[in-house]
């Protein structure tokens, strides 16, 4: 039985990306029960009220990376509102109206250390600690050094997050490996047009080539 | 026998299975709705629970000037509305003997808009709104008394026995909410009545609801 050339390296291929703890797989991105990562944030009816704290919710994530040179996480996102109402004037919810951070970033027990994570400029501030000034949205996009879903859906893969090695095996088995990331969402509930709001993140985790 | 012109498909298939199993994309997705919203509260953002007070009401003078209070209450929406009015009864305490006389009654009190204050920075469709008060509630001044006796009031209380229209127009606010100092619509209301010598009372009251809605 003979192989031809082509077909040595289909198969060299598979067997690199099948087998843990080769390069091809040195970074994975899940939920905290270790799934796919396919969450909802119901921020609900948003009636307008006499506060200035934001309504906010939170996501977690763990990321794992034994890629020598790090890892990077990408954002992209997407923005949908589907007015129920006309503006007759007023504003409606727009992308730039949701805030989002990074608030925290564990690290597991088993994690290479000393370790400098580096969440992206305007991405690292909590959504949910900015006063709204005067009922207002108090977030003014990444470049003020408070992002919004809108400088994410305007710049696809945007990096969010980068680090270091994160520890020498990425199996989801091991409970002290992986990094658990908090993304913050904020959104003042406002006098907006009626209408119903969607948006999708999505996060990849890649290797630092 | 396994063919090995096939086997590229086969490895490429448990390449794809292989993949699957080590996520290394997720989602998130964000949900909400801005449902209509209509808000009517005092001048600190709150539940409106104002008192219009006549006390201690003067004593029947020689005077054809009414005694009169306001309250003032701001209006947002985030789409066209409309206001009504309704008069509770006009209860009484230590009411006397009528003895053949004339007790106070909701029609011995004018009511009606004194102003509407409507330029904000987050005012929608401004300037220019369309805030339009219905026809005769709307006062500038009260009317003088002539001959000492309840004077002709546009509108008088008695007149919104039940739920009435007093005030509609376009979409409020553009945005902001109830702590928001320039997305609303300020109105004053206004109550009046002349003092005479009716019945004797310690104390009278009515409650007036006011109910912003959709149009």
């Amino acid at each position: 039985m003979v192989f031809g050339k082509g077909m040595k390296v289909v198969l060299w291929g598979a067997l690199a990306i099948m087998t843990p703890g080769r390069k091809a797989f040195a970074q994975v991105l899940t939920n905290t029960s270790e799934g796919v990562l396919s969450a909802n944030i119901p921020f609900g009816n948003l009636t307008p009220g006499n506060s200035t704290t934001p309504a906010s919710t939170e996501i977690q994530f763990n990321i794992r990376s034994n890629n020598d040179n790090g890892y990077r996480v990408l954002a992209s996102a997407v923005f949908n509102v589907a007015p129920t109402s006309s503006a007759q004037g007023g504003t409606t919810v727009s992308a730039s109206d949701i805030g989002v951070g990074i608030s925290s970033v564990v690290n597991g027990n088993a994690t290479r250390t000393p370790r400098v994570d580096t969440v992206a400029s305007g991405f690292n501030y909590n959504p949910a600690t900015v006063a709204a000034v005067n009922g207002l949205t108090p977030y003014g996009g990444a470049a003020s050094g408070r992002a919004t879903l809108s400088d994410i859906v305007a710049n696809p893969n945007t990096t969010i997050l980068s680090g270091p090695k994160i520890a020498n095996n990425q199996g989801i088995n091991n409970q002290n490996n992986f990094l658990t990331v908090t993304i913050t969402f904020g959104l003042v509930g406002q006098f907006f047009t009626p209408a119903t709001l969607s948006g999708m993140l999505t996060l990849t985790i890649v290797n630092i080539p | 026998m396994i063919s090995f012109r096939r086997l590229p498909v086969l490895l490429g298939a448990v390449l794809m299975l292989a993949s699957a199993a080590f996520a290394q994309t997720g989602t998130i997705t964000v949900q909400g709705q801005n449902p209509e919203a209509f808000s009517l509260t005092d001048t600190s953002g709150n539940t409106l629970s104002a008192t219009i007070s006549f006390v201690p009401v003067a004593a029947p003078a020689n005077s054809t000037t009414v005694a009169s209070d306001t309250a003032t209450v701001r209006m947002r929406s985030n789409k066209a509305y409309k206001v009504s009015a309704q008069a509770g009864t006009l209860n009484t305490t230590g009411l006397g003997s009528a003895d053949g006389g004339d007790t106070i009654s909701l029609s011995d009190f004018g009511f009606g808009i004194m102003s509407v204050v409507n330029n904000g920075a987050n005012v929608a469709n401004n300037p220019g709104r369309a805030d339009a008060v219905v026809s005769g509630f709307s006062v500038s001044s009260w009317p003088a008394a002539t001959n000492g006796l309840t004077p002709s009031f546009g509108k008088k209380l008695s007149d919104i026995t039940a739920a009435t229209q007093v005030l509609s127009g376009p979409r409020i606010s553009t945005k902001g909410n109830l702590a928001t100092n320039n997305n609303f619509v300020e109105v004053t209301f206004g109550v009046a009545t002349l003092p005479q010598y009716f019945t004797p009372n310690t104390g009278f009251s009515t409650v007036i609801t006011l109910t912003m809605a959709s149009q």
